[in-house]
């Protein structure tokens, strides 16, 4: 080991250091001989006489000095060699010898700070070392670190990525997912409107259709009812008429045959024009209370044939006048009355009205029919208001009727704002009970009653009075017919005749005789009111009689009748007419007889020879 | 019946048969509404005037379902008969309003 022990060394380094210095000495300072002289004093006494104190005795034959080393606790000796004197040892030499002394300390020194130096510096280079090794041992644990952590970081990364593309992935298949259920839905949802636009498209179809089929029933019953009229009108023509026996059955059996059939036209025509929304309620004023006595009264000739007593009260809560649609109140009167009256053997009938609600402007009306009759099973009670619903559906039923009388009342009733209801007891009889919103009436009935026509008053026609035209040809066209003195007006002015009206028989004689070169020839109605064509004729053959001679003229009278009854003719002749036509009456014809007649009168404005009777 | 048929029966123009239509239509109108008076009052001469009215013009016109039936009215009612009467006026009613349709859908061609 380098490093012995310090004191060791310095034992060691004592007399080692004792001999350098001897020896530098002796180097450096050539003749003289160095001693050194230990404390112990060992050396010293062979070389000079030294007392205790360190002083020198010089010797005789001996020049020598002692020079003391301070910092080794020595004295060296210094003899000059081949017996010099001592003188030489001068001053000087001392001071050199003091010098060496010192310059050797200093180099010894020098050379322990060297040592020293280099033991530091071997230390400092341990230590440097040591330190490079930690230092890289701390390099080697951060790139450790660093590289767990790198791949900590890239597993987390990857990581992280994985899961994002696995939530990606999910996300876009949820997204497709969706995608395909929108879709899904959009297609249902076409599919939904495409249903919803064929099933409007089919009920509006339905609606058309509906509507038409009403509008064609509607149609079909107007153009039944008309022969169906007819039918019953001429029959009972015909029942008036002095038939046979047997011929007035026939005749009865197709007036009531007829009446039947008409009485169901009506109903469905009415039926009809409700299902089509076309049933609309008109409004005036009306008694409720003379409507109910009425209808009683309508009904009274068959309760008394079967002995059936028929009560009819109106309370005094129903106001003396309303404001509603009479007729179609009426109906259902007559149809619960005519129903109660049919199905009741004996017993009671009875009509009660009563006035069940007042508001500010409306009332409503309650009415019951109420009769002892056969009576109408629970189950029944709602049916029979369906249109051809009736109890009894065999065919050889007791009870006529189309049906469809309470489902047209129900109708009328709902338009009315009201309800009709049944209840009955099978055997017992049947109460009827509906009720009707109507107007409440503050006016007095004549103001608001529809305007009469008086029997004479006769409407005017819309259309303007026909302008005649004037030119040679003047004829008088004694017509009381509107229509008829227009249509001879048309054709005549049209030919580029004149014409003058008279309306009746009286006002055609006053014209011609009034001014009679005014007049060509008169057409002559033969049935008017009051003074007819044959005898405004005559009057005015008899007033021509009576004319001076020079200016006497008979003026050509035409006949015009509406029947070309046998032996018409004759008496127009034999009334004082020259000629005759029939209705009705043609262009062509009219205007050959006037061509014929005013040609014979010289006045031929029209052409063409007339062919004459 | 047909307006054309009709107006070239009458040797008039098509506007001009249905003018005098339009009139027939309002007077026999009115001349129903006075024969149904005289039906419910039982006044047989004011039926007579009446439906007498109704025929000449529907003779006249060649509209021979309404002449005949206002004649068959027409004819009773002079003996006092009034029975039937209601039903064959409502008839020619329909036969009017049919002929109104017509002359309404004509009018709506060649509007004056």
């Amino acid at each position: 080991m380098e490093a012995s022990s310090p004191i060791f060394r310095e034992f060691e380094d004592a007399s080692d250091k004792f001999r350098r210095l001897l020896s530098f000495l002796q180097q450096r300072f050539h003749g003289h001989r160095f001693q050194l002289l230990s404390p112990e004093g060992s050396v010293g006494e062979s070389l000079c006489l030294v007392d205790a104190m360190g002083r020198v005795f010089p010797r005789k034959d001996l020049a020598a000095i002692a020079v003391p080393v301070q910092d080794m606790e020595a004295t060296i000796v210094v003899s000059a060699r081949g017996g010099r004197k001592t003188s030489a040892l001068s001053r000087e030499f001392r001071q050199a010898l003091e010098l060496g002394i010192e310059l050797f300390h200093s180099q010894s020194r020098l050379r322990e700070s060297e040592e020293l130096l280099e033991v530091q510096k071997r230390q400092a280079d341990r230590t440097a070392r040591v330190l490079e090794e930690k230092y890289m041992e701390i390099l080697a644990e951060n790139q450790r670190h660093h590289d767990e952590m790198r791949n900590q970081q890239a597993l987390y990364a990857q990581t992280l990525k994985e899961e994002i593309e696995r939530q990606t992935k999910e996300l876009r298949d949820a997204n497709r997912d969706l995608v395909e259920a929108k879709q899904s839905l959009e297609r249902t949802n076409e599919e939904l409107e495409k249903a919803v636009e064929r099933a409007n498209r089919m009920a509006s179809e339905a609606g058309i259709a509906n509507a038409a089929k009403s509008q064609f029933l509607a149609a079909m019953s107007h153009e039944i009812r008309t022969p169906l009229n007819a039918i019953i009108g001429f029959s009972e023509m015909l029942l008036e008429s002095g038939l046979k026996e047997e011929q007035q059955d026939y005749a009865g059996i197709v007036k009531r045959s007829s009446e039947a059939l008409l009485a169901l036209i009506n109903d469905i025509l009415d039926l009809s024009k409700v299902e089509a929304g076309r049933m609309t309620l008109e409004t005036s004023e009306f008694n409720p209370e003379a409507m109910a006595s009425d209808i009683c009264d309508l009904v009274r000739p068959t309760a008394e044939h079967k002995a059936i007593e028929l009560l009819c009260r109106v309370e005094k809560s129903v106001p003396a006048l309303v404001r509603g649609d009479p007729k179609r109140f009426r109906q259902v009167l007559i149809n619960l009355m005519g129903n109660a009256a049919k199905f009741t053997e004996s017993g009671q009938i009875e009509l009660r009205m009563s006035a069940v609600q007042i508001a500010d402007t409306r009332v409503k009306l309650l009415t019951e029919v109420r009769d002892t009759g056969i009576g109408i099973a629970e189950d029944q009670w709602k049916r029979i208001f369906e249109p051809f619903r009736q109890i009894d559906g065999s065919p050889g039923r007791k009870y006529e009727g189309t049906g469809l009388g309470l489902s047209i009342a129900k109708k009328l009733v709902e338009l009315m704002g009201g309800e009709i209801w049944v209840e009955s007891r099978v055997g017992q009889g049947s109460v009827f009970r509906f009720t009707a919103w109507m107007e409440r009436s503050g006016q007095p009935l004549e103001s608001k009653s529809p305007v009469t026509e008086s029997p004479n008053q006769k409407a005017l026609p819309a259309t303007a009075p026909p302008v005649w035209k004037t030119g040679g040809l003047r004829v008088l066209l004694a017509e009381d017919n509107l229509v008829n003195q227009k249509l001879a007006c048309l054709m005549l002015n049209k030919a580029g005749v004149e014409v003058e009206v008279a309306a009746s028989g009286k006002e055609a004689v006053e014209k011609y005789t009034g001014d009679p070169r005014q007049v060509t020839l008169i057409l002559m109605d033969v049935q008017m009111p009051g003074m007819d064509g044959l005898q405004a004729t005559r009057t005015i053959r008899g007033w021509e009689e009576k004319q001076p001679p020079l200016g006497r003229r008979r003026v050509p009278i035409i006949a015009m009748t509406a029947q070309a009854v046998e032996g018409d003719r004759e008496k127009c002749i034999e009334a004082g007419m020259d000629d005759y036509l029939s209705k009705p009456v043609k262009k062509e014809m009219l205007l050959e007889k006037i061509r014929e007649w005013s040609s014979r009168q010289g006045v031929s404005c029209l052409g063409s020879e007339g062919k004459c009777f | 019946m047909d307006l054309s048929t009709m107006a070239e029966k009458l040797g008039l123009e098509s506007p001009e048969c249905e003018e005098i239509l339009s009139l027939f239509i309002d007077t026999t109108e009115s001349d129903l509404d006075t024969l149904g008076r005289a039906i419910q009052e039982g006044d047989a001469a004011l039926a007579v005037q009446s439906s007498h009215s109704i025929k000449g013009a529907a003779a006249n016109l060649g509209l021979q379902e309404i002449r005949a039936m206002a004649g068959g009215i027409e004819m009773n009612a002079r003996q006092g008969i009034l029975a039937g009467a209601e039903h064959a006026a409502e008839a020619i009613r329909h036969h009017l309003d049919s002929l109104k349709g017509e002359v309404f859908e004509c009018l709506k061609r060649h509007p004056r």
